[in-house]
């Protein structure tokens, strides 16, 4: 079942980026921005975690999940070290995602031959 | 003058119903014409979107049953290697035709992400690795980070000056 349901929220998390694009007319940059900040609203409401046990990766792989693990990562080293933590802790969850981006792509960058 | 407005207007209603005028046509048509376009394509982002995030849940699927993972701990690797394979694609020229039909659903996900580091790299390899890899790497990705970040910060402040705690 929760294959079903990660099919369906995370297509329609597309259908709203889709209906930014083309009806909002805003750039994919803009896009992103906005969802990502979404995300980040979402969870400080609580309502992101329920989301994503709800709908497993179709809620944890769309970009709203980036701004949902930024305030997770905030919030858990603010309750463990205090008030630093909120600096500390940002990075923490996203680390595996930032990191593997950066580090693959340039190594993509390093075999592949651009277009053109 | 809104007497007169609206008495011309009046006229055009009943010329809309009797006969079409070429302008009145056009007009109709490219108020149905985006409509539709709109429909089909966040048709395609439903579809693609929908797809690699069910691709995502078999990839954690199988972190949880192989390697004795809860659903939060393999979210970290499963988005790694949704990560890998966008970077694959991309390299190969793949993730680009997929997104040129999908728009937004392949953006979206956390694939897009990815595509748009690597693509933004490869195309400014000539730059060199410094000025051109290193540096526009993060291009659009940037935005991206830097609203998160911030945003996730303001939530952090509220928590600290509110006393929540940072617990859920």
């Amino acid at each position: 079942m929760i294959f079903l349901w990660a099919f369906v929220i995370g297509g329609l998390f597309c259908v709203v980026g889709q209906i930014m694009f083309d009806v909002f007319k805003m750039t994919p940059a803009h896009t992103m921005s906005t969802l990502v900040v979404a995300g980040a609203v979402m969870d400080a409401l609580g309502w992101y975690d329920p989301l994503v046990k709800f709908a497993g990766a179709g809620a944890s792989v769309p970009i709203t999940s980036f701004g949902n693990s930024l305030v997770h990562g905030a919030l858990t080293e603010l309750h463990r070290d205090g008030w630093i933590g909120v600096i500390t802790g940002i990075f923490d969850v996203t680390s595996a995602g930032i990191s593997a981006a950066i580090i693959f792509s340039f190594l993509a960058a390093l075999v592949v031959r651009p277009k053109g | 003058m809104p007497a007169k407005t609206k008495s011309k207007s009046g006229a055009r209603v009943e010329l809309n119903t009797t006969s079409l005028t070429e302008q009145d046509y056009q007009q109709i048509a490219k108020k149905h014409k985006p409509k539709t376009k709109v429909f089909t394509n966040c048709l395609k982002a439903f579809l693609v979107g929908g797809l690699i995030c069910l691709l995502g849940q078999c990839i954690q699927q199988l972190f949880m049953t192989y390697g004795g993972m809860t659903s939060r701990e393999a979210s970290s690797p499963t988005v790694a290697v949704l990560i890998i394979i966008s970077v694959i694609l991309t390299s190969l020229g793949v993730y680009d035709k997929i997104a040129q039909w999908a728009g937004a659903g392949s953006a979206v996900p956390v694939t897009g992400f990815a595509n748009s580091m690597c693509s933004s790299a490869i195309e400014s390899k000539a730059e060199g690795l410094v000025l051109g890899v290193g540096a526009n790497m993060f291009k659009l990705a940037g935005s991206v980070i830097v609203f998160g970040v911030v945003a996730a910060f303001v939530v952090g402040v509220i928590h600290v000056i509110f006393g929540l705690g940072g617990v859920h």
